[in-house]
């Protein structure tokens, strides 16, 4: 999310971490817009589904339509010229906007960032153990204590926290379990707030969860790193199966669209996507805070180690991988999510070829297999299926569950 | 001059064989074979570009353009390329974004492809035509009023997606 506003500055020739520059008022008022441009996307080609849900969630919950000059709400004004000026209009999105899947806020919390930058901003904001910060991580630390680490502010499309779910911590994590029977590997973490103990959040009434997602993702990887590895084959036999692998998306598509209906969680992915955005794009580079804190690095995982040590903490051991993977899942998902690749043509250009999406799931493949140890390029020993291409049945979403899960 | 461009000798073509091993002559022999076989034949079949079926094409286009919304930063191939259009009634101008960051008509003869959007359930129509003079393509009258979901524009083996081009009446 926050990477297009910084892809705007770069296209203006002006530096990706201006981001960090711009007024948080006018950053909350930018959510906003970035909220509406969902609904000016263009058809995507090999769309079978409804984006989030319901094609019309994006408008019904954007603001109000308002008669030029704004009389109710001011527009966030961002400049991607200059990120200290407020130019009195709507921040243009030209062919519209798609965020990142709820699986890149996932991963990206997975390494620990929220912790991280959580203990780090507490320090920084009640000592001086960390020493002295130059104007620019002046500005990100109080835009991000001001977006992430307080309530939102009230009718805002970023306002997910209210006196019914009061811990964003809690709220984060129910996401994501409903969508992928994921908990986030490490614990809440306990004496501060917005921290609970156990998990109690898994019991709420009615929650349900996409319990199979990690069987149903890990075999697709395995059915397409089969047809990445056969596409050239010329001769002798292929076991690739484009109809067996359509079969795989549409179950995942169900899936993720039967915790979507009606628009339900858009809301929710928009906001934590958008927070973890931040902290990605905090990393991304060897930006002011990342300067201050002394941990430059020539990768995000680097610089997150760094900081995590000036605090007394350890990011995730696959930090590298949770942070390669991010934003290449997030794009496949949603690409399955839309329906293109639930017919076997489709389902083909996932491993046909030498294209972006090729190279994009051979990287997937392997990442996903380092990540989180499923061996994604050998059938498992010992299963009903050993020795054959594909199990015996074919792929249908299991009846949604609460109960224990697991994560990567 | 190397061993393998040495001139073949009467003496070294009767000199007798001595238990298998190779003479230099039947070395150098075989590896011209070998340079003239590959030059001529294998090199001339390279594989063969994949099948390319309409709804493989979607999906991978579809792809890009989600990357593309998405706000990734594209891998190297696509991101020192972007494209630029300008729509007129009937034609279409085409800029690239070269890698230098100039901006340049799209070359004559290249490639285009266009997603007309449909107004009906049915899937985007893919258009291929090819670009003229000055980066220009001609829109065939059918196509004037629709709206262009997305035109992927293939320059010097690299991809550049535009975003959803409006007919000029709708602007």
């Amino acid at each position: 999310m926050f990477h297009n506003l910084a892809n705007s500055f770069q296209l203006n020739n002006q530096p990706r971490e201006s981001v960090f520059l711009v007024h948080p008022i006018q950053l909350g008022r930018w959510l906003d817009e970035a909220w509406a441009a969902g609904a000016a996307i263009p058809a995507i080609p090999g769309q079978t589904n409804d984006f989030l849900g319901s094609n019309t969630i994006v408008d019904d919950l954007d603001l109000p339509t308002q008669p030029s000059p704004a009389p109710l709400l001011i527009p966030s004004g961002v400049d991607p010229v200059n990120p200290d000026t407020w130019n009195e209009t709507r921040f243009l999105f030209p062919n519209g906007l798609i965020w990142h899947h709820l699986m890149h806020a996932y991963l990206v919390e997975s390494t620990g960032v929220v912790e991280i930058f959580a203990q780090l901003i507490g320090r920084l904001i009640q000592g001086e153990a960390l020493g002295q910060l130059q104007p620019p991580s002046i500005k990100w630390l109080r835009a991000t204590e001001e977006l992430f680490f307080r309530d939102p502010p009230s009718f805002t499309i970023a306002s997910v926290v209210s006196e019914l779910r009061p811990r964003s911590r809690v709220n984060r994590r129910q996401a994501y379990w409903r969508m992928f029977g994921f908990d986030l590997p490490h614990r809440m973490p306990t004496g501060i707030p917005g921290s609970t103990q156990g998990d109690e959040w898994k019991q709420a009434p009615g929650l349900t969860a996409n319990a199979d997602f990690r069987a149903k993702w890990t075999e697709l990887l395995r059915q397409v790193w089969l047809g990445l590895e056969n596409r050239a084959n010329a001769v002798g036999p292929n076991p690739t199966d484009p109809s067996y692998v359509a079969l795989l998306c549409q179950a995942l598509a169900n899936m993720m669209n039967d915790r979507r209906k009606g628009g339900l969680m858009a809301r929710e992915e928009f906001a934590y996507v958008a927070m973890m955005s931040w902290f990605e794009l905090t990393l991304e580079a060897n930006t002011p805070i990342v300067a201050d804190m002394k941990a430059d690095g020539s990768f995000a995982d680097e610089r997150l180690r760094a900081i995590a040590s000036r605090v007394g903490m350890q990011p995730a051991p696959r930090t590298r991988e949770l942070l390669q993977l991010a934003q290449i899942i997030s794009t496949v998902l949603r690409g399955i999510e839309l329906g293109l690749f639930s017919a076997p043509g489709g389902a083909a250009g996932l491993f046909t070829g030498n294209t972006q999406l090729t190279r994009d799931m051979n990287e997937i493949v392997n990442l996903w297999q380092s990540a989180t140890g499923d061996r994604v390029k050998e059938r498992p020993v010992g299963t009903p299926s050993n020795g054959a291409a594909q199990p015996l049945r074919a792929p249908q979403p299991m009846p949604v569950a609460a109960g224990n899960g697991a994560s990567p | 001059m190397t061993e393998q461009q040495k001139p073949t000798t009467a003496a070294n073509q009767t000199k007798p064989q001595t238990s298998g091993v190779p003479t230099e002559n039947q070395v150098n022999r075989f590896l011209e074979v070998v340079e003239s076989v590959s030059a001529s034949r294998l090199t001339a079949r390279s594989l063969p570009e994949p099948p390319t079926d309409p709804e493989t094409d979607r999906a991978v286009l579809g792809y890009q353009v989600i990357s593309q919304l998405i706000g990734r930063r594209q891998p190297s191939a696509e991101d020192s390329s972007k494209v630029r259009v300008e729509r007129a009634k009937d034609a279409l101008a085409i800029y690239v974004v070269t890698a230098s960051g100039k901006t340049e008509p799209a070359p004559e003869n290249s490639k285009v492809t266009m997603y007309i959007e449909s107004t009906g359930p049915t899937v985007p129509e893919i258009v291929t035509e090819t670009v003229g003079k000055h980066g220009r393509v001609t829109l065939e009258s059918r196509y004037q009023d629709k709206v262009i979901a997305a035109l992927v524009v293939r320059v010097d083996g690299r991809t550049a997606v535009s975003g959803r081009i409006v007919p000029p009446a709708q602007n």
